[in-house]
């Protein structure tokens, strides 16, 4: 008998025709890793809250068959009860805290379920040695990053002492450092306590891997349910996407087990490789950068070297000369900024949070005034100006959608940045609705949409107005793998019709598929700058799952596509057909 | 913003039961006293208070806004209150509200309603700089388990919902409105957009909210209480001092000194002298949280002791 059994569970929100979740049927072992994959929308967070008992409880709506936990079903069971035995946590930490230091949120939940004060004493020390909070203890929720808050969260639901941890993309909000940090607890609870885990992450590379059993949901159904090697062999063409990166490259190569990780992967291509390539078991670290590239010069210098080759200098499109920016009272967060832009290529900007990556794209588009150096556009002076009035020539799109959703309908939304300009002619409106894939929700109210959706509908309402430069902050963030794809091949077209974009991210891979140039970012100054394979190919952080694969035996190895072209070609040296 | 922030201060350690008698003593003196003399005498320690609490340059800062507020209810006071019998202006007729008079009795009568409304704002101050609002939930969830838990987290939402504005103010700007361009119907039309996404995004944001606490148990039965719950020493003397007060205040109403004869002349300021030595005794007990502060912060046998 499972810990929670599904029985043909559908549910409908209220006043939707269509269910969220269509027949499931799953059964949860104690003591399981469940990792639960999909698209967005596919009812993953559905299923979530249903095992959480959440729905239709909270939400109310039409449900039918049945959960039951520990052989009782959920309805039976009385809301302490079920608090007590299964732990929920949600996306954004913001939304989940509700007190105000560190010590009273661990003790929110422990004070519901009515336990003495020397239990609630022992339990929040002991979370709070566990996740290594205790200096936090006392400190002002407000204070914390977004990686503590998560990390808060999370403690504040194990001192509960839950049999069960559901989490619903824990690590959306977080940047890779934290989001690898909270996986590492999640992962060690489940391996060391015997804590059954059931996770919705987008982040498969960094999950896979970990799980007993994969969940594939598709169209509020379960698409598949097995181990992450079986899901390899199953998976397709149709479902390449949610494999690891690492397992996209040997499953095309490979008929027998298929490696997930890195580690796995390398011992893999040695054997495979052993005849004409000698592989390192570990990675090495990458050579001494030959050139190392300050103040964006040798990018720039190169390109319009070659722009001064083919006869005429181009001025660029944008151009920041020594920029330097404060924000009040504090130290320079920008330093000595030197950077050109120019027409059809895709620039992304990595590095720690607090680097200036964001303060960077902010100053550009004019929604902070540096204090020192000029910002040129096409060769005038735009330092200074403000954001509304750049926002026709540099275009600039926010971590979170919703904060451009307020119109009736995605049409509107797209549209009102012209109707503020006093355009007439909105025709422009329904190209960019074609382009994003949004013609057949031009009625829907774009808060009803999901993540990607939303992401499409601002992204709609920058390109609508035309702009020579794009800024895009953390663009994939929450974005399932067919979303992120689909946003790669957008701006490669973006890029073909000469759009010059810019974004800031912590995702490699992403990175790895879409960029022509990277710059890496360190205490408010440019520390390297150079074309993709020059600086991934460099970096020992930096470099994306497949680079590091090849590392020592192809540097130049970025995609999964490059990976797989690459081994078929050296395994077709040794093996000619 | 005057928002909780943890600290070592003696006034944060205080029970929610002292903090919340002490306040509701200086506000309630206010509302039903409006006697010059003893609103000074709340006023004083109440400033002082702000000033242990380390809130007296934010208390600075919002005083103008203050200040307009009492300049407008003596405005107000003056155009409707002809009551005064030492006419200082003889103005204009005016429609509906008839001759414009100024009298000194209205224009002080004015100033102390100002200074009224200034002594509850302060409060209002102090209790979001000393109060935690997580023990403030404990302590009304008892009483209203379900508006505690609202007040908890309208509280909380305040500074979040200043960022949230922030950024939507941003990204409206990005899109080319302006704030602060046109007439004025212009900018407060320009500013609907910023008003829409902030009421949406707060919806939403309170749905994920209460499932997070649902899903933590609250509301699944009693509460029980992770703090101390047990006071010392340094609440009795806070709650003895606050109860004092309350006492004198109470005196001075039954006997009609408490209130002051503003219409149609102005009385004498002081009748006896019991009166004033109430007021003295009042502002003195009042003190004692600010004295308790002062030494708390001078002298650690004393934080020991108490």
């Amino acid at each position: 008998m499972g810990l929670f059994e599904v029985e043909n569970l559908t549910y409908f929100f209220p006043e939707k025709a269509e269910p969220s979740l269509k027949g499931v049927n799953l059964a949860v072992q104690e003591g399981e890793f469940v990792f639960l994959a999909g698209q967005s929308g596919c009812g993953k967070s559905s299923l979530l809250r249903a095992l959480a008992g959440l729905l239709p409880d909270f939400y109310g709506g039409r449900v039918g068959g049945e959960i039951r936990f520990d052989g009782c079903p959920l309805a039976q069971w009385n809301k302490r009860s079920l608090a007590r035995e299964v732990g929920i946590i949600f996306q954004d930490p913001e939304n989940q805290l509700v007190m105000t230091t560190v010590e009273q949120e661990i003790a929110f939940g422990l004070e519901n379920l009515g336990l003495p004060r020397d239990e609630m004493r022992r339990r929040v020390a002991e979370v709070l040695s566990l996740f290594d909070l205790s200096s936090l203890k006392r400190e002002s929720i407000f204070n914390l990053s977004g990686g503590e808050k998560q990390k808060v969260i999370l403690a504040a639901v194990l001192a509960m002492y839950p049999r069960v941890l559901l989490l619903d993309e824990p690590t959306s909000q977080l940047d890779p450092v934290a989001a690898q940090e909270l996986l590492n607890y999640i992962h060690r609870l489940n391996l060391e306590w015997g804590m059954t885990v059931v996770l919705v992450e987008q982040r498969i590379d960094r999950c896979f891997h970990l799980a007993d059993r994969v969940v594939l949901m598709e169209k509020g159904s379960i698409a598949f349910v097995g181990t992450p090697g079986e899901m390899v062999r199953w998976s397709g063409n149709k479902y390449i996407f949610f494999l690891p990166p690492v397992a996209q490259v040997f499953r095309e190569i490979s008929n027998g087990e298929v490696p997930l990780t890195i580690k796995e992967g390398r011992k893999t291509l040695r054997r495979l490789l052993a005849p004409i390539v000698p592989v390192e078991t570990t990675i090495p670290l990458p050579p001494p950068v030959q050139v190392k590239v300050k103040d964006s010069l040798l990018f720039s210098r190169s390109s319009l070297t070659s722009r001064v080759n083919q006869g005429s200098v181009e001025v660029p499109l944008l151009e920041t000369r020594n920029l330097g920016f404060a924000y009040p009272g504090k130290e320079l967060c920008l330093r000595g900024i030197n950077l050109q832009l120019h027409r059809g290529g895709v620039t992304a900007v990595l590095g720690e949070n607090g680097a200036g990556k964001s303060t960077l794209l902010k100053n550009i588009c004019g929604l902070l005034k540096p204090q020192q150096g000029k910002i040129y556009q096409q060769g005038q002076d735009i330092t200074g100006y403000r954001a509304e009035d750049l926002s026709s020539q540099i275009g600039y799109l926010s971590q979170n959608p919703n904060d451009y959703l307020f119109n009736d309908t995605v049409e509107d939304e797209v549209a009102f940045d012209l109707k503020i300009r006093g355009a007439k002619d909105l025709s422009t409106v329904e190209p960019v609705l074609e382009l994003l894939h949004l013609s057949e929700l031009r009625s829907v109210n774009p808060r009803d949409l999901s993540g990607g959706e939303k992401q499409r509908v601002a992204m709609g309402t920058v390109l609508v107005r035309n702009p020579d430069v794009l800024l895009l902050d953390e663009p994939t963030r929450g974005l399932d793998v067919k979303l992120k794809h689909q946003l790669v091949e957008l701006l490669q077209q973006l890029k073909h019709r000469g759009k010059s974009i810019v974004l800031v991210t912590h995702d490699i891979e992403f990175v790895g598929e879409v960029a022509d140039r990277v710059i890496i970012m360190s205490d408010g100054e440019i520390v390297m700058d150079g074309g993709r394979q020059e600086v991934l190919a460099n970096s020992l952080y930096y470099a994306p799952q497949v680079n590091r694969l090849f590392r020592g035996v192809d540097h130049g190895v970025m995609t999964v596509h490059d990976g797989v072209e690459r081994i078929k070609g050296l395994l077709g040296k040794v093996f000619p057909k | 913003m005057f928002i909780y922030k943890p600290r070592e201060i003696f006034l944060q350690s205080l029970q929610t039961l002292s903090i919340c008698t002490y306040l509701l003593v200086i506000v309630g003196g206010a509302v039903l006293l409006f006697h010059p003399l003893v609103l000074l005498a709340l006023l004083l320690p109440l400033v002082l208070a702000l000033a242990a609490a380390g809130g007296l340059a934010q208390w600075r800062k919002s005083l103008k806004y203050f200040l307009i507020m009492i300049f407008l209810s003596m405005i107000i006071n003056i155009t409707v209150n002809k009551m005064g019998a030492t006419v200082l202006w003889l103005g204009p007729v005016l429609p509906f509200f008839g001759r414009f008079i100024i009298t000194l009795e209205s224009l002080f009568f004015g100033l102390v309603m100002g200074c009224r409304l200034l002594i509850v704002f302060s409060a209002f101050i102090l209790y979001n700089l000393v109060l935690n609002p997580d023990r403030a939930l404990f302590a009304f969830a008892k009483i209203f388990p379900r508006s505690a838990m609202l007040v908890a987290l309208t509280a909380k939402t305040i500074p979040y919902l200043g960022q949230q504005m922030q950024r939507a103010a941003e990204i409206q700007q990005c899109r080319g409105i302006n704030y602060y361009r046109g007439n004025l119907a212009n900018r407060i039309n320009n500013r609907l957009p910023l008003i829409k996404v902030l009421f949406l995004s707060a919806l939403e944001d309170s749905f994920n909210l209460g499932e997070s606490i649902q899903a933590r148990a609250y509301g699944s039965g009693s509460r029980s209480c992770y703090f101390r719950s047990s006071p010392r020493p340094r609440d009795y003397f806070v709650l003895s001092a606050s109860l004092g007060a309350a006492l004198l205040l109470l005196w001075l109403l039954l006997k009609g000194e408490g209130s002051f004869q503003f219409f149609p002349r102005m009385r004498v300021l002081i009748l006896s002298g019991g009166q004033v030595a109430a007021m003295v005794y009042i502002c003195l007990l009042l003190l004692v949280p600010v004295l308790l502060s002062w030494g708390w912060s001078k002298w650690d046998y004393l934080k020991w002791k108490i």
